[in-house]
């Protein structure tokens, strides 16, 4: 088949500027009944002082406000049918607010009061440490979060902003006062972009930019120049194993820092990801699920850091068959650099990866969620486009330049955790 | 929330279904096989789930189905639950008459061999060690459904009762499985997106139309019968805390307890707001986390608790809070700001996961499975019709201490 037809105008927001400057991008559609009110800010874990500050933040905006103790906006918000969802990671964090569009005039104020006026309440900071803690105490006994926590602090160094993991000691460290900095600092217009999509009208724009375009809540734009250029040299040993007595399945993590999103190699490097483990019918599933059926998953994947995002595979195997797997993984990769692909699999890969974009981009909140990546990306909806063309132009002899180039086995890393004596 | 659609049923007994979406930019074709795990024999638990595994084998005309969807581009996957298996596509309406090719292909001409059998096997141990048994508090499913359930097969997890019963399945049976429910009359396909019903149903006619009619055996499955002495149980696991668990059987999926013991349900743990946050996690500090929800099976279900307690608190004094709680929601009515709030969030809720068509064409398909898709377009208006005497009166007839079962899932070092 030819190529795919994709509706780009579909991607590109309408654009306007709060009175602050706020960047406002908006996807209206007019067939929802919801409105989707998403704020992104760059206030994730690089940013921190402190381990957990960013994701506590983040998470406790809203529970408790100068208005509304302790969960009375959510209650509020929830009379509404309202939801709001909080996401954080190394870069960014997100709020995002649902309403039905009948209610959306209801739930701005509440929103309006979320971002300007949180002011984590004592009460409400143990108890999300508590149930974290908790968490994090169950997440200690799953071996694919013990190989990832291994792997990040070994990577980039264990006071790297992206090589931190939360210990134990930290959720007794954490302090009200310190979410409180943080939110004055990174909670800012100057910090923010706001991304409207579903059904709302000109009145709900003007709402938007009378609650959120003022002077009230100006402060700066978070740092983003000391981690431009930003350099990771490696560790030499090239395994670790991280030994959980009794597991049935080992967790294999392996991966490299790869390098910054805007450099040209980036489209084609994820074409090469793709064939080798980025579909349900790539060489690794085929490979070590389909024929061999050693275990349920593997995928390879890039991980979206601003100033340097991670190439990685990972898998949880069956327990004793971790070394094989590893060398499937070798063979697999070999085999890219080796062989050129064949025009019967590259057809499938151009058609499937196009179909991945087809439902990445399906729904007006879809297209509307990617906001995020491009601002994290410093690239703009342009990016699809630009991968499109690599995708079918790209030859079979530079795949495997690309491969050789790039997935260099003296530069992957691995982690293997599981039963002790198995690894 | 009105979702229309158009009906067909082909002389094979296939039920076709269309949905009209224009505003959708891809179209979903989704294929329900009413077979699920609680058809199973309590000897192959599991066989129906590694069925739909064994689904991607490919079939006579179409070796290599995944190859044959990535290259036009289309997505597809599948999942089994106790009640039935539901295999679904989302691709553009250029090449959507490969998903009426390859779906009518494997519903009568699968080619399956020993060694396609041995690997999904092998996938499948995998996938419930991944899932239950190599992570913490996984296995909570396979201990709550013995316990609650003596008679109805319910009593097993859709994964299986355990890895053996998995392993034995023999290429026969699997076989047997196959010519008893993969036929049209045993199933419902629904298509939902930018397309118009008589074109949908043409490719029906031309795809499916020659495929056999076929007899699925007649189900008649134990009934549960009605508990009468509540049940305990508990276990050792190496976790970091103890986990309290709570079963009470409630009526079936269509039963207007359903939406009483959904609502309810978000009463009781829906977000910051609810009861046992505000009261057991935040007040009393007794859980780090407590939830209440229901089962959702089509034939009559759980309504469940789970939450894990609180460093130095003893499994009584959790159990006693919670029982607090559901004997609070036994004597007095939820306040109508309650009751409205729950409703206001679950229509939110239903209109945010009808948005698409893929929801949209697996909703109809669910609903028609259950009696009828028109049904759908009233499930806002069955939340709305839940009063506060009504939940009363649900929670007094099924939030009884003789029809529960309890679970502590005790810490060990």
């Amino acid at each position: 088949m030819g190529k795919m037809k994709f509706d780009y105008a579909r991607l590109y927001p309408r654009t306007e500027r709060l009175d602050n400057g706020i960047d406002l991008y908006a996807f209206p559609d007019a067939a929802l009944d919801l409105v989707r009110l998403e704020f992104v800010f760059d206030a994730g874990s690089y940013f921190q002082q402190k381990p957990l500050q960013a994701g506590a933040c983040c998470s406790l905006v809203g529970s408790g406000t100068e208005n509304y103790p302790a969960e009375a906006l959510s209650n509020e918000l929830d009379f509404y049918g309202a939801y709001m969802e909080r996401y954080s990671d190394r870069d960014q964090a997100c709020l995002s607010f649902y309403s039905l569009s009948r209610y959306f005039d209801n739930v701005l104020p509440l929103c309006e009061e979320a971002l300007k006026r949180s002011v984590f309440p004592q009460q409400e900071v143990e108890t999300y440490l508590r149930k974290q803690h908790r968490k994090f105490q169950v997440e200690l006994q799953r071996v694919s979060n013990l190989a990832r926590r291994e792997f990040y602090p070994w990577i980039f160094g264990k006071s790297h902003p992206y090589g931190i993991v939360a210990e134990e000691k930290d959720f007794s460290a954490l302090e009200r006062e310190d979410l409180l900095a943080f939110f004055r600092e990174y909670y800012r217009a100057d910090n923010c972009c706001i991304v409207l999509a579903g059904s709302f009208t000109e009145a709900h724009l003007e709402a938007v930019n009378r609650l959120f375009g003022g002077d009230d809540w100006r402060g700066r734009k978070a740092g983003l120049e000391a981690g431009k250029g930003m350099v990771v040299t490696l560790p030499e040993e090239h395994r670790r194993e991280v030994p959980f007595p009794g597991a049935l399945q080992a967790a294999i993590m392996t991966g490299m820092p790869l390098f910054p999103f805007q450099s040209p190699d980036f489209a084609p490097f994820r074409v090469v990801d793709y064939v080798l483990g980025g579909y349900f019918g790539s060489r690794l599933m085929r490979n070590i699920r389909e024929d061999k059926g050693y275990t349920y998953g593997i995928s390879s994947y890039v991980v979206p850091m601003r100033f340097m995002p991670v190439w990685a595979i990972s898998s949880e195997v069956k327990a004793d068959c971790a070394g094989k797997v590893l060398d499937e993984i070798e063979k697999e990769i070999e085999d890219l650099q080796r062989k050129e692909i064949g025009p019967d699999e590259l057809e499938l890969v151009r058609s499937a990866f196009m179909g991945d974009f087809l439902q990445e981009l399906d729904g007006t909140f879809d297209v509307a969620e990617r906001m995020k990546l491009f601002l994290l990306m410093g690239v703009g909806p342009e990016f699809y486009r630009s991968q499109e063309e690599v995708l079918f132009s790209i030859t079979p002899a530079e795949i495997r330049e690309y491969a050789r180039k790039f997935l260099d086995p003296g530069k992957l890393r691995t982690v293997v955790a599981g039963a002790e004596g198995l690894l | 929330m009105r979702i229309d659609y158009e009906s067909l049923t082909l002389e094979n007994g296939l039920r076709v279904l269309v949905h009209t979406d224009r505003n959708t930019s891809l179209v979903a074709f989704n294929l329900i096989y009413d077979v699920g795990s609680k058809d199973e024999s309590p000897e192959r638990t599991g066989l129906a789930h590694l069925f739909e595994h064994l689904m991607f084998s490919g079939s006579k005309h179409v070796p290599d189905y995944d190859a044959a969807l990535d290259r036009v581009g289309a997505s597809n996957n599948a999942f089994t639950n106790n009640d039935f298996t539901n295999y679904y596509i989302s691709l553009s309406k250029e090449a959507l008459e490969t998903a009426f090719f390859v779906e009518s292909d494997r519903m009568r001409n699968l080619v399956i061999s020993q060694k396609k059998l041995d690997v999904q096997k092998g996938v499948v141990v995998e996938e419930f060690k991944e899932r239950c048994l190599n992570r913490p508090y996984g296995d909570t499913d396979l201990l709550i459904r013995p316990l609650s359930y003596k008679k109805h097969p319910y009593a097993w997890s859709t994964i299986g009762k355990d890895t053996g019963q998995i392993e034995a399945v023999t290429l026969e049976e699997a076989r047997a499985f196959y010519d008893a429910y993969y036929m049209p009359g045993n199933a419902i396909l629904s298509v939902a997106g930018p397309v118009a019903s008589e074109e949908i149903f043409d490719m029906a006619r031309k795809w499916f139309g020659p495929v056999e009619s076929g007899r699925r055996p007649c189900r008649s499955l134990p009934q549960e019968p009605e508990q009468d002495a509540q049940r305990r149980e508990q276990v050792e696991r190496k976790v970091p805390a103890d986990a309290f668990y709570r079963a009470y059987h409630m009526g079936p999926r269509m039963s207007p307890g359903f939406y009483v013991f959904d609502l309810l349900s978000d009463i009781l743990s829906s977000g910051d707001s609810s009861r046992f946050h505000t009261r057991l996690v935040k007040g009393k500090k007794l859980f780090s986390s407590l939830n209440a929800y229901v089962s959702g099976d089509i034939e009559p279900g759980l309504f469940l608790i789970s939450g894990m307690l609180e460093d130095g608190v003893d499994f009584a004094a959790a159990e006693e809070a919670v029982d607090a709680e559901i004997a609070c929601i036994c004597e007095e009515m939820v306040t109508e700001r309650e009751l409205q709030k729950v409703k206001n969030k679950l229509e939110t809720s239903l209109v945010f996961s009808n948005m698409k068509a893929l929801d949209k064409a697996m909703n109809i398909g669910y609903f028609e499975l259950m009696g009828a898709a028109s049904a759908l377009s009233g499930e806002v208006a069955r939340y709305r019709a839940v009063d506060a005497a009504g939940m009363l009166a649900q929670a007094r007839r099924f939030l009884r201490k003789e029809n529960s079962s309890t679970l502590y899932y005790r810490a060990i070092k």
